[in-house]
């Protein structure tokens, strides 16, 4: 029965005259979204099948670029140490976000303005701005080694172009996206279930664990699944205050391209790291729905 | 013996600005067990003092004390009281039952005798089937049930109710304002109810504290508040009255002007005394035939006829002043607009308020 229905709609479809098709061509649905849809299709697809094409056609026609990738432990390695740091990341800046993005929402008023302004004036910074104030903070001349000496610490510990500073300055970069999308969330989230929490009875820790923190579960979970996504592609970063040796994949990519001329290994390189993206993207979909991220 | 109290408030005040007070010496007592309702128009202080009693708002003065335990040093949490939010309040990731459970949960109630508890308090409200809905699942009804066996299975020493049935039809709301009244008999606990609908702190409460302005303006039974309010707002608030001005006379006569004077209950108000006087338009008797001019009978024009089905109000004039008339369909005259009918009224029926 819904089988049939679906046949016969699309044989409707089907039927559709070419009058009818030029018609929903420039019916203003169509016309609004246009411009986008050739942008897209210029500056992103393209270049997109461009990449495809060479990752099996350089410099020899075929799979070899993906069995190389496969084959090749340092490229495994990079890999997996690229899913490593985004988990590290994504966990370091949840526990950095989480506190603000509650604070911000439960407080509203002057605190909860000055701390979203404080986040969004990161937001707004670029990320080569703060990396380069990281290189600056962690520099051997920086404030940092500055107290450590100062505190007895000597010789001071090496800090810039250590898988730690990278790691640190990324999530000190991806905070104010967890922030945001925590915030999104916690904003809905009605104080009168706290209130019904303590007239039953909870304390405001329990209360906290067991009405609030299950209802921004989403949140974290958006903010989780962005931050991680976008750390997976990081390339400033890591390349200018990271370790050389703790390579992430697009630093990886960068060097294949640089220093080695690879084009076809960098391609297969890059479709690996989207391959890796969109199947985050789909399992995060299948479990939680993917329009509820932007509700 | 001082007779027990579940409830009381001493001179309570509340003011969120300075110089406005939302809630101001506010005086209760509520006997254990009695179901008494806090009516008034919006705005009136209701919310305000029952937060102040469930712990979420501090009084600026005054005292509150439950189950005769000095409490302005308590916790919500630590206040042992049921509360049932106008929105219902269900956890929305709990199904009925674990919202039902979380009370107990929080007082570290043994997982066994929890669940016999759950299962009670659904079967008390009706819901036994629903246990394992979660509330976007239910109906309106159906959650603020659940709400209610929350707010009454850990015993509470007290249950308030903000406006619990404010967002249901009206038909849903009469079912459950009978099963409230049947689950407040059934356990005897204190129950305060606010509501800003007077037929439903009528047909509810034991008492009702008519709420104005911050202050509490009467507190009285149902028909206390209905037929000798104390002031001219809660006689206007509560019900549909005719309230004319007057001065008074010898014997109970009130002077009004325009209609002449008017036998009432008051004899014991001083002659010469601006009052104002509340004839419930239900107490009115009339006539299609013009009576003849006496302080318990009068002459109005038909201005206005409105049927309700079981009821007929008719809109009258005398003399500048407008009459309602309440009569039983059954025994609605045969009467049209612009004629001259007769009325009558019992003087004892008529309450006289000083001013
Ligand atoms: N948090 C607050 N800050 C400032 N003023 C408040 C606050 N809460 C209430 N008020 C004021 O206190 C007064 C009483 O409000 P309250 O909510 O108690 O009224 P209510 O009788 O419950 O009305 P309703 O029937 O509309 O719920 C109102 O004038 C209101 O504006
Ligand atoms: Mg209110």
């Amino acid at each position: 029965m819904a089988l049939d229905l679906t046949l016969s709609r699309s044989a409707q479809g089907r039927a559709w005259s070419a009058a009818g098709w030029a018609s929903a061509l420039i019916r203003p649905p169509f016309l609004l979204y246009a411009p986008a849809s050739l942008f897209l299709a210029v500056f992103f697809l393209a270049p997109l099948g461009l990449v495809i094409w060479m990752s099996v056609s350089e410099p020899t026609v075929g799979f070899d670029n993906y069995a190389e990738f496969f084959a090749s432990k340092y490229d495994l390695n990079v890999l997996a140490r690229t899913f490593q740091t985004a988990l590290i990341v994504t966990i370091t800046s949840l526990v950095f976000a989480y506190p603000v993005a509650y604070v911000a929402a439960r407080k509203g008023g002057a605190v909860g303005s000055f701390l979203l302004g404080i986040v969004a004036l990161s937001f707004w910074t670029s990320f080569l701005v703060r990396t380069y104030a990281w290189m600056v903070i962690l520099g051997a001349r920086g404030p940092v080694v500055g107290l450590l000496v100062a505190l007895g610490v000597n010789p001071p510990p090496r800090l810039l172009f250590t898988t730690f500073a990278a790691t640190f300055a990324m999530a000190h970069m991806l905070v104010p996206f967890m922030v945001l999308a925590l915030y999104a969330v916690m904003k809905r989230i009605d104080e009168v279930y706290m209130r019904a929490a303590a007239s039953l009875g909870a304390r405001p820790l329990k209360a906290f664990l067991t009405v609030y923190l299950p209802q921004s579960l989403p949140g974290v979970l958006n903010g989780a699944t962005l931050v991680f996504i976008t750390c997976l592609g990081f390339y400033v970063t890591p390349t200018l205050i990271g370790s050389p040796q703790d390579k992430m994949i697009a630093g990886r990519i960068g060097q294949q391209i640089e220093q080695l001329l690879e084009f076809g290994a960098a391609s297969a390189t890059s479709m690996v790291l989207l391959a890796a993206a969109v199947a985050l993207f789909v399992i995060y979909d299948r479990l939680f729905g993917i329009e509820k991220m932007w509700r | 013996m001082e007779t027990a109290r579940s409830l009381s408030l001493k001179s309570v005040t509340k003011s969120y600005l300075p110089g406005q007070n939302a809630v101001e010496a506010i005086d209760l007592d509520v006997a254990p067990g009695e179901f008494i309702s806090f009516l008034g128009p919006s705005g009136s202080g209701k919310t305000t003092t029952l937060m102040m009693i469930a712990g979420f708002a501090r009084p600026t003065r005054g005292e509150i004390s439950i189950a005769g335990r000095q409490i302005d040093a308590v916790e919500p949490y630590d206040r042992n009281i049921g509360m049932v939010f106008q929105n219902y309040a269900l956890f929305p990731h709990m199904n009925a039952a674990q919202n039902v459970g979380f009370p107990l949960r929080m007082r570290g109630v043994a997982k066994v005798p929890a669940q016999a508890k759950v299962k009670a308090a659904l079967a008390m409200v009706g819901l036994a089937e629903y246990a394992g809905r979660a509330p976007a699942e239910l109906s309106g009804g159906q959650q603020q049930r659940v709400a209610l066996a929350r707010a009454l299975v850990f015993q509470p020493d007290l249950v308030l109710l903000d406006e619990p049935l404010g967002a249901l039809d009206k038909t849903l709301r009469e079912q459950m304002q009978m099963e409230l009244k049947r689950i407040h008999r059934e356990l005897g606990v204190t129950m305060v109810y606010v509501t800003h609908d007077q037929t439903e702190a009528m047909a509810m409460s034991d008492r009702i504290a008519v709420f104005n302005r911050g202050r509490i303006e009467q507190i009285g039974t149902p028909s206390e508040v209905y037929f000798t309010p104390k002031t001219r707002f809660v006689a206007s608030f509560v019900g549909d009255s005719n309230l004319l001005s007057g001065k008074t006379r010898e014997g109970g006569l009130v002077d009004v002007a325009g209609v002449g004077p008017i036998a009432t209950s008051a004899g014991h108000v001083p002659p010469g005394k601006d009052v104002s006087i509340l004839v419930r338009p239900e107490t009115i008797r009339i006539s299609s035939e013009r009576a003849e001019l006496s302080p318990w009978r009068n002459s109005i024009t038909v201005e206005e006829i409105v049927n309700y089905g079981d009821s007929v109000l008719v809109l009258g004039r005398k003399a500048g002043q407008e009459l309602r008339v309440r009569v039983p369909s059954m025994e609605m005259p045969d009467l049209r607009r612009g004629d001259e009918c007769g009325i009558e009224w019992a003087p004892t029926r008529i309450h006289v308020i000083e001013h």
